[in-house]
Formats: C-alpha cells, sequence, structure tokens
C-alpha cells in the first residue's frame, strides 16, 4: 500500500478533528466555569459530550475520568483500524503507554490494599477492564492477594520481565517508583523497537520526534528528582531513560556509575540553553532556600517550558509532509494533552481551586 | 425564490442617543439588518466618532448566558423563543443579580451531586460484589456463615461491616450470613473478632443466595436514591424554569444588543449606525426606526449601484423545499451579489445525475420511506442527535427516492427484475448485451447518452457565466476569458470535430473549412486578449505598461489559456462518462447478486440473497450515486460559473446563530 492510500483518509479526518479541537473555546469556558456541575456541563454538545452524560448519571469525578479515560483508548483503536498491518502495529504500541497507565492504577490499588492495608471498596470500579492491546485479566490483579498472584497475570505478556524481580517483600521496602520507572522505560524499548520497522519516510517523522521527546522526558526526570525530591548523584542513573541523544553522550558515565548531576546540568545547558537559564533561577530559588510551596513553583516553570516544547515538537509535525504516520502521532498527542488539561481543570473545580492556580497550572 | 441573488440596499440612519436602545431591540426583532461598521464607510468621518462602551463586557453577558443555557439543559429545559412582548417586559440587565442566581442554583446542584456520587460509589462496590456472584467468580469472595456473641447486635456488626460494602443478614435458622470481598477479609476477620464471631463448621447451603438478594436489595436501594436526587435536581432546576428562562431572554438579548452596537458610532448625542437589508424590506425597517425612535431619527439609503459589487452581501431567496440544495451550495461558498442563484440549476443537475446512476423503482421506494420515516421520526424528537441517517440526509432522500424511482421506469428496472417494460430503454438488457434493436443498444450507446448530458450540464454553467458576467459588466471577461464566449465557441467547435471524426469510425477530422475559421478567430481573440485587457488597466489606472511587458504576458498567457481550455473542457465532459459507470456498476452488481442466488436453487436462499444484495447496493451504491453526483456539481458544473467569492448575507435578530465571545 503506497503512502497516500494509507494515509490520505485517516490523516484528512484526524487534520479535521484537530481543526474542531483548535477552534474550541471549552477548556477557557471550562476555567471560568464557578463549580465542578457547571465545568462539567460545558461539555454537552462538544466532541466530549459523554462525560457530562456520566456525570449527570453519576455525579461522580472519577466515573468522569474513566471515561475520559476510556475516550483516549477508543479514539486510538479507531486509527488502529483505520491502518494497514505494519503501521497499526507501531499505533498498538503506542496505545501500549496507555496500556501501562492503566497496569500502574491497577497495580497501586493492589498495593494500596496489600502492602499498605487500605480499604479501596468501591475505587476498582474506576480501573479500565476491557482489553487495551493485551489479554490482561485486571480484575485478578485487583483481587490478587501476593504480588505472585499479579505476576501470574503478565506471565504471557512483554511486561513480564519488568514484574518478575519484584516480590511483596521488595515493593513492600522500596515501594512503587522503580517499579514503575522501569515499566515506563521498557515502553521507550518497545518504542524505539517499532520504529525500526515502519517504512522510511515515517521513520523519519517518528525517530526526529521521539528523540527529542526522550531528551525532553529526561531532563524533566532529572528536574523533578534532583532538584524538587533532591536524589543523590548515584540513584539519577535510574531515572534516565536509556535512549535519546543527552543519554547516548552520558552513557559512558553512567555505566562506569560516574554520573553527577552537574554533568548532566552542563550537557543540558550545552543542548538546551533556554532550559538552562530556567535552571539558573531555580538554583537561585535553591540557594535562598526558599518554602517547598516556591520551590515547587519554580520545578513547575521548567516543566511547563519542557510541555511546551514538547507541542512544539508535536505540532510542528503537522506543518511537514501530510502522507506520513507524523499527523497520527501528533493527533494523538494533542488529544492526550487537551484530556490531561480537562483532567485537571475538573480536579481542580473539584478541591476548589481559583482561576488563577488552574491557569498557573496549565501555563 | 428568486432566479438572482437578493437586491440589497445599505441604510445609514442616525438617532438622538436616547432611542437608540429601542431601535435595537427594534431591529433585532425585524432580524434582516447585516451591519457594517462606519469606520468603513467613510474614514474621515469615522475618526471623529467614538466607538460603543459597553456597560458590562461582552464576555461576562455570554458567560452568564452559557451558564443558564448549561443549567436549563440539565433541567430538561428547552430555551425559550424571544418574542416582542417579553423583550418589552424586560427589566434592567444587572449582571450581579443573574450571577447571585446561578450561583445559589448551581451551588445547591453541586451539593446533590455530591450525594450522588456518594450513593454512586456504594453501588459501584456493591455492582462488584453482584458481577462476581453471577460470573461465579467465588475465588474473590469472602462468604461467612456463623453467629456472633450473645452480647452484640446483628444490626451493629452490619453497620460496621458496610463501611467495607459486606451485606450481612439472618437466614431463617437465625444464623448470620455475610458477604465481601475476599480482598478485605484480614480487615473484616478483625471486626468479627470483636463481635465474637463463630463461623458454622457445616455451612450453608442457601448462604450464598441469601447474599446474591442483600447485594441486589443494596444496589436497588443506592440506584432509587441516585434516580431520586437526579430528579431532586430536575426539579430544583425547573422550580427556577420561569426566572431561568426570563434571565436567559435578558442574557440573550443583552449579548445581541451589546454585538449589534458594537458596530454602533456616537458623537456627544446621536447615535450612528449602518448595514444592509433586502431592498424589499426596506421600507418596513424604516418605519420600524421611526416609529423606535419617536421619529427623531435620519436615515439614508444608498442604492447597490453606489458601492463596489464585492462590498454587498448576498442573500439568496430559494424556495424552504430546497434547503437541502441550498446546503450544497452554502457549503461551496456564497454566490458573487448580483449573480444568478445556483440553488435551483443544482437541484436539477443533482437529481438528473443521481437518477440516471441510480435507477430502479423498488430501491428508489425503500430511499423514499427511509426518509419519510427518519423525517418523521426527527420531527417526533426534536431534541434527538442526528445519526448516521441525519436529518439532512432524510430530506434529501425525499428527493432522491422519487428521482430513482424515475428512473427506474425509464430503464425498467424493479429490485434489479425488469418486471414491466421500460419507458426509454432497458438498461439491464443493454449492459448484459440481450438488447434487441432500439437507439440504445450497447454500453456505448449509454457512455454517449452520459457526455451528451455532461456537454448539457456544461454548457448550462457557461450560460449561466455569460449572464452574471453581463449582470456585473464585465465584458472584457465576457468574451475574452476561458469560460466566456471565447471559450464557449471552442468547447462548441470541439465538440463537432469530436462527433465528426467519432462518426467517420475514428478515421477523419471535419473538413469544414468554417471550422477551422471558427478555430483560428477564437484563437486571435485569445491572443488579443493581452493587449486588449493591458489598454483597459491603463485606462484606469492611467499607467501604461512596458510594451515587452504586455507581450511576454500574452504570449505566456495565450498559451495558458489554450492549454487549459483544450485540457479542461475534455477532461470534465468526459468526467460525465462516470454517471454510465455508475449505472452500469448497478445493473452488474443486481445481475451478480440475482445469478448468485439463482445458482442456490433453493427458494429462502434465492430470496435472501436478493434481500442482502438490495440492502448492499442501496447503502453502497446510492452513497456512490450520492458522492459523484455531488462531486460533478462541484468540479465541473460549479466551476463554470460559480466563483463562491461573495459575502454572506448574515443579519442579526432574536432568532439568528449569532455567538459573541
Amino acid at each position: 500500500m503506497d503512502r497516500v492510500s494509507r494515509y490520505s483518509y485517516i490523516n484528512a479526518k484526524l487534520k479535521a478533528k484537530l481543526g474542531v479541537m483548535r477552534s474550541s473555546g471549552l477548556i477557557e469556558a471550562m476555567i471560568k466555569a464557578p463549580n465542578l456541575t457547571e465545568a462539567i456541563g460545558l461539555t454537552a454538545g462538544t466532541q466530549y459530550d459523554s462525560l457530562s452524560t456520566v456525570y449527570e448519571q453519576s455525579g461522580d469525578l472519577q466515573a468522569v475520568e474513566l471515561e475520559l479515560f476510556s475516550r483516549e483508548i477508543a479514539l486510538q483503536e479507531f486509527i488502529i483500524r483505520s491502518l494497514d498491518e505494519r503501521t497499526a502495529s507501531f499505533v498498538s504500541v503506542l496505545l501500549k503507554k496507555t496500556e501501562r497507565e492503566n497496569i500502574k492504577n491497577a497495580v497501586r490499588l493492589w498495593y494500596s490494599a496489600n502492602i499498605l492495608n487500605h480499604r479501596i471498596s468501591y475505587r476498582a470500579a474506576y480501573i479500565y477492564k476491557d482489553r487495551i492491546v493485551n489479554d490482561i485479566d485486571w480484575i485478578r490483579i485487583i483481587n490478587a492477594l501476593s504480588f505472585d498472584d499479579v505476576k501470574a497475570v503478565f506471565r504471557d505478556t512483554s511486561y513480564y520481565p519488568v514484574f518478575q524481580p519484584w516480590t511483596d517483600q521488595r515493593l513492600a521496602n522500596e515501594g512503587l517508583f522503580d517499579f514503575e520507572l522501569e515499566l515506563d522505560h521498557s515502553w521507550y524499548d518497545e518504542l524505539f523497537a517499532a520504529v525500526s520497522h515502519l517504512d522510511k519516510a515515517d521513520r523519519e517523522v517518528a525517530v526526529k520526534v521521539y528523540l527529542v521527546d526522550v531528551d525532553l522526558k529526561n531532563i524533566l526526570n532529572l528536574i523533578r528528582y534532583g532538584y524538587y525530591h533532591s536524589f543523590a548523584s548515584d540513584k539519577l542513573p535510574a531515572v534516565f531513560i536509556p535512549h535519546g541523544s543527552l543519554y547516548s553522550v552520558l552513557e559512558p558515565r553512567i555505566e562506569k556509575g560516574q554520573l553527577s548531576f552537574s554533568d548532566a546540568r552542563s550537557l543540558i545547558e550545552r543542548r538546551y540553553p533556554a532550559v538552562g537559564s530556567l535552571l539558573g533561577q531555580l538554583d537561585l530559588r535553591t540557594q535562598q532556600s526558599v518554602s517547598h510551596d516556591e520551590l515547587a513553583y519554580g520545578t513547575l516553570a521548567v516543566e511547563n517550558y519542557l510541555a511546551s516544547r514538547r507541542k512544539k515538537e508535536f505540532t510542528s509535525i503537522l506543518t511537514g509532509d501530510p502522507f506520513t504516520i507524523g499527523t497520527i502521532l501528533s493527533y494523538i498527542y494533542l488529544c492526550k494533552i487537551e484530556d490531561d488539561r480537562i483532567k485537571l481543570i475538573l480536579s481542580a473545580k473539584y478541591y476548589g481551586w481559583s482561576e488563577e492556580q488552574i491557569r498557573r497550572e496549565l501555563n | 425564490m428568486s432566479l438572482f441573488t437578493v437586491k440589497m440596499k445599505m441604510l445609514t440612519a442616525v438617532v438622538l442617543d436616547g432611542y437608540s436602545d429601542k431601535v435595537v431591540k427594534a431591529l433585532l426583532e425585524e432580524g434582516v439588518m447585516d451591519f457594517v461598521h462606519i469606520s468603513q464607510l467613510d474614514s474621515d468621518q469615522a475618526q471623529r466618532l467614538s466607538s460603543h462602551r459597553a456597560d458590562v463586557p461582552q464576555g461576562t453577558i455570554s458567560d452568564l448566558r452559557g451558564r443558564c443555557e448549561n443549567l436549563l439543559r440539565q433541567g430538561n429545559i428547552d430555551l425559550p423563543s424571544i418574542n416582542k412582548a417579553e423583550v418589552d417586559s424586560l427589566g434592567r440587565f444587572n449582571a450581579e443579580e443573574c450571577r447571585t442566581l446561578l450561583d445559589g442554583l448551581s451551588g445547591k446542584i453541586n451539593e446533590l451531586r455530591d450525594k450522588q456520587k456518594n450513593c454512586n460509589q456504594k453501588l459501584l462496590a456493591y455492582s462488584e460484589l453482584l458481577s462476581y456472584i453471577k460470573e461465579k467468580k467465588t475465588d474473590y469472595l469472602d462468604l461467612r456463615y456463623g453467629k456472633i456473641s450473645e452480647d452484640r447486635k446483628p444490626e451493629d456488626l452490619a453497620a460496621r461491616l458496610s463501611s467495607y460494602c459486606a451485606v450481612t443478614g439472618q437466614d431463617e435458622k437465625g444464623w448470620l450470613v455475610s458477604l465481601s470481598l475476599r480482598r478485605d477479609s484480614s480487615r473484616i476477620s478483625e471486626v468479627m473478632d470483636k463481635f465474637g464471631w463463630t463461623e458454622n463448621p457445616h455451612g450453608s447451603k442457601t448462604a450464598m443466595t441469601l447474599a446474591s438478594s442483600l447485594v441486589s436489595q443494596k444496589i436497588e436501594e443506592y440506584q432509587k436514591e441516585i434516580d431520586q436526587l437526579v430528579l431532586q435536581i430536575s426539579q430544583l432546576i425547573r422550580k427556577d424554569e420561569a426566572q431561568l428562562s426570563k434571565m436567559w431572554i435578558m442574557l440573550r438579548v443583552s449579548e445581541l444588543s451589546e454585538h449589534v452596537e458594537s458596530y454602533f458610532s456616537y458623537t456627544k448625542n446621536t447615535t450612528l449606525f449602518s448595514g444592509w437589508v433586502p431592498a424589499s424590506r426596506a421600507g418596513e425597517i424604516e418605519t420600524v426606526i421611526y416609529e423606535a425612535s419617536k421619529g427623531k431619527c435620519i436615515i439614508e439609503w444608498t442604492d447597490d449601484s453606489e458601492v463596489d459589487r464585492d462590498k454587498i452581501p448576498t442573500s439568496v431567496d430559494s424556495a424552504r423545499i430546497l434547503a437541502p440544495f441550498a446546503r450544497m451550495v452554502s457549503n461551496y461558498g456564497t454566490p458573487e451579489y448580483g449573480s444568478v442563484n445556483p440553488t435551483p440549476f443544482t437541484t436539477v443537475a443533482y437529481i438528473v445525475m443521481f437518477a440516471l446512476m441510480f435507477a430502479d423503482v423498488g430501491q428508489g421506494l425503500v430511499l423514499l420511506l427511509i426518509g419519510i420515516i427518519g423525517g418523521q421520526y426527527y420531527k417526533k424528537h426534536p431534541m434527538a442527535k442526528d445519526g448516521l441517517i441525519s436529518r439532512y440526509l432524510c430530506s434529501l432522500l425525499m428527493f432522491l427516492g422519487p428521482a430513482s424511482m424515475v428512473g427506474g421506469l425509464l430503464f425498467g428496472s424493479y429490485f434489479g427484475y425488469s418486471l414491466f417494460p421500460a419507458l426509454w430503454f432497458n438498461y439491464h438488457a443493454v449492459v448484459n448485451g440481450h438488447a434487441e434493436g432500439g437507439l440504445v443498444s450497447s454500453v456505448y450507446d449509454i457512455l454517449g447518452i452520459t457526455i451528451k448530458f455532461g456537454i448539457i450540464v456544461i454548457y448550462t454553467g457557461l450560460i449561466l457565466n455569460w449572464i452574471n458576467l453581463f449582470r456585473k459588466k464585465r465584458y472584457l471577461e465576457l468574451v475574452f476569458d476561458k469560460n466566456g464566449l471565447v471559450g464557449g465557441a471552442l468547447y462548441a467547435l470541439g465538440i463537432y470535430a469530436c462527433y465528426y471524426f467519432v462518426g467517420t469510425g475514428y478515421r477523419s477530422l471535419p473538413s469544414n473549412p468554417l471550422l477551422y475559421a471558427g478555430i483560428i478567430i477564437c484563437l486571435v481573440l485569445l491572443i488579443v486578449k493581452g493587449p486588449v485587457y493591458a489598454c483597459h488597466r491603463a485606462k484606469l489606472s492611467g499607467h501604461r505598461e512596458k510594451v515587452s511587458a504586455v507581450i511576454t504576458d500574452t504570449v505566456m498567457d495565450f498559451f495558458v489559456q489554450v492549454l487549459e481550455i483544450f485540457s479542461s473542457f475534455l477532461s470534465n465532459t468526459l468526467s460525465f462518462m462516470r454517471v454510465a459507470g455508475l449505472g452500469i456498476a448497478h445493473v452488474s452488481l443486481m445481475t451478480a447478486f440475482e445469478d448468485m442466488a439463482a445458482m442456490t436453487g433453493n427458494i429462502i436462499a434465492y430470496v435472501l440473497i436478493m434481500i442482502l444484495g438490495n440492502v448492499l447496493v442501496i447503502a453502497i451504491e446510492g452513497l456512490s450515486a450520492g458522492i459523484q453526483s455531488l462531486r460533478l456539481n462541484y468540479y465541473e458544473f460549479f466551476t463554470k460559473y460559480f466563483t463562491g467569492h461573495g459575502i454572506a448575507y448574515e443579519p442579526v435578530g432574536f432568532t439568528s446563530r449569532v455567538r459573541t465571545e
């Protein structure tokens, strides 16, 4: 199948949907809404119409969030159905990121019930339980009495190597952080392996966007854990996703266990000068021993900058060749950030945040 | 309905400031004025005027209106219609009062939603239990059957366990049954130990049944509670329906007034505004303004001939029944002011094209029935969302169904069978190669018919273009343009030459000297086009272009024009062969289904295959014919006369869809 036949229908459809998304004033109106009920009510008659239906039936924000998650999956499944096998299998890898999110949610719930001994009661209902990419028995995870039972669910999937070394005891001692990090990193491994199976034009677009994306994600992790959570230098290599241009330069030091925070930082300043200047401001705050909240806002400023860079990268693909996978990558990304914004606004309304606070979070 | 776009007149009025509010409302009620900014009229005068300053920002009014609409929707209340009496009775708009009412109501709903959330969470938890019971996933359940210490009460135990969404009940023997999720076992055991729970070692066969009914009972309880809360919310809104409706009208009127007034300009004591109205309504509007301002106004009318045509908005007056075709036209673009109204021509062209491609009495009847049933459904359910068969499709099918039936009568097709003799020729017989005699006996004859049909459509387009150019007084274009007289003449000569060539069995071209003389005259006209246009431009601007530049442009333009005329007319004409293609495909598909059905040798299978065949043909071929007809209209017909460069006439009134942000 040639590129024009493969992409003309789906890309035209997605571009039209993007046009509708861009022209909508929904986000702005939701920010201004005085409370949660009115904010969700605004979605009626828009492409997020199902959210208001779910809310009117349940009054439950978490049910609305589950609906948002289901929409995200349905959207990617629609794209997969419209593509030929090779491209569809690549988009399935993208959907696996969403599947990983659901795995994390299910495992967190299990962890909460079994390790932290918390009551989870109705919370199990907010786990997406249908098939995403793999046949995963979500109910078995939620009801598992030990981590071995959870592991058994994943035995025939590509996730098993991540689960295999973990035990109840290890999770009780170390928490979920490293486990989730490994799960995230394994997605990047799958992603870059899948990119190599794409045809030349698609591969070029995907490599270009994901190499920058992984760099930005690495910077984000470094700032989040290096500055905000003040990780020791020896723990930093673990948060590094082993892909991208930053990692390839730092890899020899990481392997020798010689990576320091300042090494990583000076490399970032060289490659991404704008991030460097934001880090300078963050340093100033750290030296002045400002409050934790102010440090959080400083970190948030850098995070927002990185998010806007990522958005720019994914949006710029839309101006390129219309008959590549670029439009699909861009659409999935832009929909995800739109969904995240809506989720954030709704949570903010639930907790009674001011318009100003919401805008600061949304940047 | 008018053949041409509606004649417009521009009104400019000055009213005393104190009356401007009444004038705005009177104009909104009429809803025929398309306002223009005074600044667009005369820059010197505009500088001396001040612009409108809103008392309440438009954004605030729009936000409040949106909130009001949102609440009305949640109460399943339709938006009220706005009439003069209600507008007259409106008090002064007070944003703070509106906000207070909306905040109060919305706050109460929020509280009820919060209660609904709590019930929903309980419902979800019990639903999980019930799903495991139904799916026999007993591994996930913890069923206990026993007794508690005599000094403890079963109700207390039930109350403590309910926080784990466990159910407890007592059977007829006095034993207690408890059902919970196994993942909560350790916590349940802790509670039960405190109550001195003793498990019955023999168990009970009926314990699960009892537990199941207890869970169902809980689910029913919470569902009822949720329904009750939803009803309460609806009642809460309905209680304030009158106030909300009045507020919505006030907000909408204020919003529209602000929108209209944003076009106004002011001196110290007067208000100045301007806008376009259909010439036929000019007298009426003048009276309305006089009455509203109690005669304290000055009105001036500007005729359309005094303004550049490309600045006048276009209003197309088409019969209501032709709405589906008017929408096809507006999707393509807005006709230029003063040009031919494309809707009636599109209607005829589209219907004929569809009838030629999808000709079958039975299948046409099905389309008509879908249109009628769908239309009735939407009439009964005005709030229903458009499905796959939308309102628009239903109204279109009301035309396409009968068109297909007429086509079927002409070609003798009834659900793919030739039940009655064809009025024109038997399409099935021709396509399947057993036509006997008649003027149309092979698929080439059908192709010929559709090409002739194409020529008629293209020529209609050219003639409409000539009428448009003549009315616009663009005489040079009328003569020299590729869709003008020269282009038309070359097309006619080309048709003659082609028919002669085909008539001689593709052996010789015509030798008629008139043909060659005609071609040479047309080509000469195309060459002189450049210098004529250059002279015209020089006359208008007073600036003469360089001769070398004119010659270069002329030569380039000549070659491009000749190439364009020959290639575009040829491709446009041949494009109509798709009409025959679709018609032939339609017959072939029905024949194939009939052959398949006959091969089964079983009457039931035969009928089923024919029904399936008809359904598939109606769905796939029907869609194809609809799309191809649209394509032929847009690319072959519209491109000849319809530029789509007009400005849409958008009057503002109480019923208009103006959204101001």
